[in-house]
């Protein structure tokens, strides 16, 4: 579905990616592991349209997609929830909950997938008039989810889920997660920094590092590679 | 002891709520281009220039109230498309290569053009908006003003009230305030984000027009009038926070009824400097404004 060949991306002269490829088919969901500062964003950015690549192409079902606006891209079901502190501070929770869905034109879609929403977000649906910049960063998270929701993806590029949230807190964000991906059954590009959790759910992964793609294995493989555990996992 | 709530005093308050609803408006398009773009829009004042002068074409037209009124419609499309062809021409270019005080230089250069071409197609002495009621004057009880000049603060106020019906229930318009709050986010939303400048450029353009006619029916209509209206424009948004719509709307409100009671009370040659002991006082007190967040929050 996305098919992404020899993508080289920087920042004036600084390169953060190099020749990076890498593929997600539909239905998988392709995590894509690596420390501070390895391009993981920079590549999230570049596939969203808000980077541009210097060499290489981005394929959406056999299209490029590289170099194109965002807004185009959106266009095309490919969306990314940016980290929780990316919300609209200043707008309601029920006006970040439109933006979400700023390309559609479908009313009725978006009226259903509004209660899909709040049946997984309940919290959200109670403060939906509160001003988003005064959730806590739970909520914020969960909003910025949502807020990708309604979009209606067809692929879901999450940027760091978990990022700052307390253990409990990230426990329920990985419950959504796995609910989006096994009972709506959307494709999921899933960048995340609990390792362990990361590669148990992924059917396969990518690591990241210094903008090159040093593995690309099954999850459990990779949570198997002693290389990985010694790096990633801690052990 | 001062008495507070004698006819001069209350008289005053009502003048400057009058000229600071004309200020509200001029700094309101400010604020939005500050808060969308990042551009210290220096021309400001010069776009309700043009939009004064529009209307002192259209009154020669068509005179009476119908004219005034017809000229603030006509001014509001004149400088919103003017905003419209300046933000393409001039604004969007620049903005990804150059940095912020470049697009001030840029700004300064739009504004000593559209002077220079307002002095070469009409010429430098002034002009007066004849007044369509004939100089007559209403009595509010504690205090009395010239219809016209109540006219001007409805006017103010009707625009305001369509702008936040616009800002708040329409999609493009979430979208500017989602743009202003967030712009990678927007991004990630699907919304065009030259589109939103365009708007943006537009509606703020427009509001100075719109606040031009106003300002032109208050003091006179001469090229070089947009230089105090810019000032001001600066003073208001600095006073309610850069970005801050409902800060630029009360302090419109603020530092009109600020000059005239300053004029009044303290000396009438201090009343423009009011304006800048207030930017002072702000950015020594609290600079991100009193409804301003902090940088970064």
């Amino acid at each position: 579905m996305l098919n992404i060949e020899n993508l080289k991306v920087a920042y004036g002269k600084a390169v953060a990616l190099h020749d990076v490829s890498m593929r997600v088919e539909e239905g998988e969901l392709v995590t894509l592991l690596g420390s501070n500062g390895a391009g993981k964003s920079t590549l999230l950015k570049t596939i969203s349209g808000v980077n541009r690549a210097l060499a290489g192409r981005i394929l959406w079902k056999g299209q490029e997609i590289q170099n194109q606006p965002s807004h185009v891209v959106v266009n095309q079901g490919i969306i990314q929830v940016p980290e929780g502190r990316a919300v609209f501070p200043d707008l309601s929770v029920a006006e970040n909950l439109r933006m979400g869905a700023f390309t559609r034109r479908d009313e009725d879609g978006v009226a259903s997938d509004l209660e899909e929403v709040f049946e997984l977000f309940p919290r959200l649906k109670e403060r939906r008039q509160q001003l988003a910049g005064t959730l806590s960063g739970g909520e914020a998270q969960m909003l910025a989810i949502a807020r990708g929701l309604l979009a209606a993806p067809k692929l879901l590029m999450l940027d760091e889920p978990s990022l700052g949230l307390a253990p409990v807190l990230r426990e329920a964000i990985y419950r959504v997660i796995q609910q989006i991906y096994q009972e709506k059954g959307i494709t999921i590009l899933l960048v995340e920094q609990n390792a362990r959790w990361a590669l148990k759910v992924a059917t396969r992964a990518y690591i990241l590092e210094n903008g090159r793609i040093t593995m690309e294995d099954t999850g459990a493989a990779l949570a198997a590679n002693p290389d990985v555990q010694r790096a990633y996992l801690g052990h | 002891m001062v008495p507070v709530m004698d006819s001069l005093f209350l008289q005053q308050v009502l003048n400057g709520l009058i000229t600071g609803s004309v200020y509200s408006l001029i700094a309101i398009g400010l604020t939005m281009i500050f808060g969308v773009m990042k551009i210290s829009n220096f021309a400001q004042g010069d776009y309700s220039m043009v939009g004064a002068y529009t209307a002192v074409f259209v009154m020669a037209w068509v005179g009476g109230w119908l004219g005034w009124v017809g000229s603030v419609l006509a001014a509001a499309a004149v400088v919103g498309l003017l905003g419209v062809v300046t933000e393409r021409l001039v604004f969007r270019p620049l903005m990804t290569r150059w940095t912020d005080i470049d697009m001030i230089m840029v700004s300064i250069g739009l504004f000593i053009l559209l002077e220079n071409l307002a002095q070469l197609f009409f010429g430098a002495t002034p002009r007066m908006i004849d007044d369509p009621f004939g100089g007559r004057t209403i009595n509010l009880g504690v205090a009395s003003t010239s219809l016209l000049r109540l006219f001007c603060f409805v006017f103010a106020g009707v625009a305001i009230a369509c702008l936040e019906l616009f800002l708040n229930r329409s999609r493009m318009g979430v979208a500017i305030r989602a743009t202003s709050q967030n712009r990678f986010a927007a991004q990630l939303m699907g919304i065009d984000i030259n589109q939103v400048y365009r708007l943006t450029f537009g509606v703020g353009a427009l509001l100075a027009g719109v606040g031009g006619v106003l300002y032109g029916t208050l003091f006179a209509i001469y090229p070089m009038m947009g230089a105090l209206p810019t000032l001001k424009a600066f003073a208001v948004t600095i006073l309610g926070g850069m970005g801050n719509i409902r800060g630029a709307i009360w302090g419109g409100l603020i530092l009109g009824v600020a000059e005239a009671l300053g004029g009044n009370y303290i000396a009438m040659e201090y009343k423009q400097a009011i304006g800048f002991f207030i930017i002072i006082l702000v950015l020594l007190v609290k600079p991100s404004g009193l409804f301003g967040r902090k940088e970064g929050a």
